[in-house]
C-alpha cells in the first residue's frame, strides 16, 4: 500500500504570516506588560514627588494598602464574594443562555424572542435592573447573582446561537450519517463545533458580569453586605490608598480571568485548529 | 454480517439498491425546482457504481436522497430490501469537504467514535481504527488533529473512518475533487485496491470521465438538470488510461454526455 506519510498542511491557519509582524513576540508576556507599566509608576512618582501631593497617594501607600487588604483579608474575602456570586451567575446564566440558544436554531418562536431580548435588554445596563430587584429581594447575595445573570445571559446567548448557526453543514451530515440524532448530535457535533463562539461569548459574559458584581458591591458594599472592595471602615471618611488597593484587585482579577479564558482557548479550540493562535 | 462472496452479490437474487423513477425537488414549496428528475437504475453488492453529469445536475442530491438525508418527492429508493431510509452508517458517506472530519477528535478517535457510536467497546473501536489508518498509510498522523494535516490525508482519513463502519454500500462525493491530479491519481489507486480488498459496494459521484474510467464497474451517465439517465455504461476493468480500450470508453461516454436529447434507456 501507499505509504505516503501524513504531511503538515502549509495552508493552515496558524501557519500564514501575519500582515503586522510582532517582532517581541519572542519576550514573556509578562515582562512586555511590565515593560509597559514601569514608565506609568515612574511617571505616578515623579508627579507626586515633585507637583502635587494633595491629589494622589503615593505609589507605596497604596502598595501597603493593597497589602494591608490582603494581610487583614478584606480585599481577599471581597474578592473571593464576587468571583463566588460571578461563579454562580455564569453557571445559571450559561444553562438559561444555552437553552435560550437551543430553542432559538430549533423554533422561530425561540430566534423571535431571543432577538427580541437581545436588541430589547442590550440597551439596559444590567445594574440598572439592581433597584428594581431590590423591590422584590433584600440587599444581599440573592439580588447580586440575580443581577449578575442579568448581565451574562445575553452576551453567552447570542454568541452560542451565532456559532450554532455557523457550523460547517458537512459536519452535521457527518454525523446524522452516524445515526446521531436529538440530544446526541447537540452534545457531539453541534455544541463542540460551536466553541469557539461559545467561550468568545463566555468571556464576555464574565467580562460584563464581572463589572455589574463590582458596581453592585459597590452599592451594596456601603450597606454593608456584597463584595466589600470600597468598604468604609472609618465611617464616611474612604481613604484614598484603599480605594486604589480595591480598583487594583478589581483589575487583577480582570487580568486572571482573562488569563484562564486564553489558556482555555489554547487547550482547546487553538489546539484543534477551529481559532488561530494568539 | 453477510459473507464475503454475499457481500460481493454473487449469489444475490436481488440488487443492493434500486432506484425506481426517483425525483426531488429543490428549494422552498413555492419556489421548488426539479433537480432530479425520474432517474432508475440499480446496484448490486459489491458493484462499483459511478453516478457522471455536469457540475450542478443533481447527482450530489441523488447521492443524499440515497444517503438518507433528504426524502424523494416521488418513486422510490430501495436499499437492502428498506424504503423508509434514515441516514444511517449502513451507506458511510465521503464528501467533497475535507473539513468533514470532527476537528476537535484525533484523527484515531475520528475513526474510532464512529465505531463507538455503534456500538462497539473502546478497545476494539481503537484497535479497528489503528488497522485501517495503517491500511491508508495513516499511521504517524494518529494522534495529530485534522488541522494539522494536509487536504489529501484528510479525505483519506475520511475514507478510513467510512471504511472501518463496515458499510453495505460506500458513498462518495467527488471525494478528490478539490485535490491536485498527482496526488488525485495516488489516490485513485489506493482507492481501487482498497475497495477490491474489502469487496466493497461503492457508488461513486464524479464530474471527470477519467475517475468515472478508472474507478468505475458502470457509469450512469446523468443529463443536465434535472437529472436524468441518459446511459448506463459498462466500464468494468478499464482502469489503464493509456488502453486502447480506455480512450474508447471515454470517448464514448463524452459523446453521452454532449448529446442534448435526453436518452431515455434506464436499465
Amino acid at each position: 500500500m501507499n505509504s505516503a506519510k501524513p504531511k503538515r498542511d502549509q495552508d493552515a491557519p496558524r501557519e500564514i504570516l501575519p500582515i503586522f509582524r510582532l517582532r517581541s513576540a519572542r519576550i514573556p508576556m509578562t515582562i512586555r506588560y511590565a515593560a509597559l507599566l514601569a514608565p506609568l509608576l515612574v511617571f505616578w512618582q515623579a508627579y507626586v514627588t515633585f507637583v502635587d501631593q494633595t491629589l494622589l497617594p503615593r505609589p507605596l501607600e497604596v502598595a501597603v494598602a493593597f497589602w494591608d487588604g490582603w494581610i487583614s483579608g478584606r480585599l481577599a474575602s471581597a474578592t473571593w464574594t464576587a468571583i463566588g456570586v460571578l461563579a454562580t451567575a455564569m453557571l445559571i446564566g450559561t444553562l438559561l443562555a444555552a437553552f435560550l440558544a437551543v430553542f432559538a436554531i430549533r423554533t422561530r418562536v425561540g430566534d423571535d424572542s431571543l432577538s427580541l431580548l437581545a436588541v430589547a435588554l442590550g440597551p439596559i445596563p444590567a445594574i440598572a435592573v439592581l433597584p428594581l430587584l431590590l423591590v422584590f429581594f433584600d440587599a444581599g447575595t440573592d439580588a447580586l447573582i440575580l443581577v449578575a445573570v442579568c448581565a451574562v445571559v445575553l452576551p453567552i446567548a447570542t454568541n452560542l446561537r451565532a456559532g450554532l448557526l455557523g457550523v460547517n453543514p458537512t459536519l452535521l451530515l457527518a454525523g446524522q450519517n452516524l445515526g446521531l440524532r436529538g440530544w446526541s448530535m447537540l452534545s457531539q457535533v453541534l455544541l463542540p463545533a460551536a466553541l469557539p463562539h461559545a467561550i468568545y461569548g463566555l468571556r464576555i459574559g464574565w467580562a460584563r458580569g464581572w463589572r455589574t458584581v463590582i458596581a453592585a458591591g459597590l452599592v451594596f458594599g456601603i450597606a454593608g453586605s456584597g463584595p466589600g472592595f470600597f468598604t468604609d471602615d472609618a465611617g464616611g471618611f474612604l481613604p484614598v490608598p484603599d480605594l486604589f488597593a480595591g480598583l487594583l484587585t478589581v483589575a487583577f482579577a480582570g487580568i486572571l480571568a482573562e488569563a484562564t479564558f486564553g489558556l482555555l482557548e489554547r487547550r482547546t479550540v487553538v489546539r484543534w485548529g477551529m481559532k488561530s493562535g494568539p | 454480517m453477510l459473507d464475503t462472496d454475499e457481500r460481493r452479490g454473487r449469489h444475490s437474487k436481488y440488487p443492493l439498491l434500486y432506484l425506481d423513477g426517483v425525483s426531488i425537488r429543490c428549494g422552498s414549496h413555492d419556489d421548488s425546482k426539479l433537480v432530479v428528475e425520474d432517474v432508475s437504475f440499480e446496484v448490486w453488492a459489491g458493484e462499483k457504481i459511478i453516478l457522471l453529469g455536469p457540475t450542478g445536475c443533481g447527482k450530489s442530491t441523488l447521492l443524499k436522497a440515497i444517503a438518507g438525508f433528504i426524502r424523494p418527492d416521488g418513486g422510490v429508493i430501495s436499499f437492502a430490501g428498506r424504503e423508509d431510509l434514515r441516514p444511517g452508517p449502513d451507506r458511510a458517506v465521503v464528501f467533497q469537504d475535507p473539513d468533514q472530519l470532527f476537528p476537535w477528535r484525533t484523527i484515531l478517535d475520528n475513526v474510532a467514535y464512529p465505531l463507538r457510536v455503534t456500538g462497539y467497546g473502546q478497545v476494539v473501536s481503537e484497535e479497528t481504527a489503528a488497522w485501517y489508518l495503517e491500511m491508508f498509510g495513516l499511521g504517524p498522523a494518529a494522534d495529530l488533529f485534522p488541522h494539522q494535516l494536509s487536504g489529501d490525508t484528510r479525505q483519506r482519513a475520511a475514507i478510513a473512518r467510512a471504511l472501518a463502519l463496515d458499510p453495505l454500500v460506500l458513498l462518495m462525493d467527488e471525494p478528490f475533487a478539490r485535490l491536485d491530479p498527482q496526488t488525485r491519481n495516488r489516490l485513485h489507486a489506493e482507492l481501487n485496491e482498497i475497495v477490491l480488498r474489502t469487496h466493497t459496494t461503492l457508488i461513486f459521484v464524479t464530474r471527470s470521465l477519467q475517475e468515472a474510467l478508472i474507478l468505475g464497474d458502470r457509469v450512469v451517465v446523468l443529463g443536465r438538470a434535472p437529472a436524468r439517465v441518459k446511459d448506463v455504461v459498462e466500464v468494468s476493468g478499464v482502469t489503464d488510461p493509456d488502453s486502447e480500450r480506455f480512450v474508447w470508453s471515454r470517448r464514448q461516454l463524452r459523446k453521452i454526455l454532449a448529446d442534448q436529447t435526453q436518452g431515455e434507456r434506464t436499465l
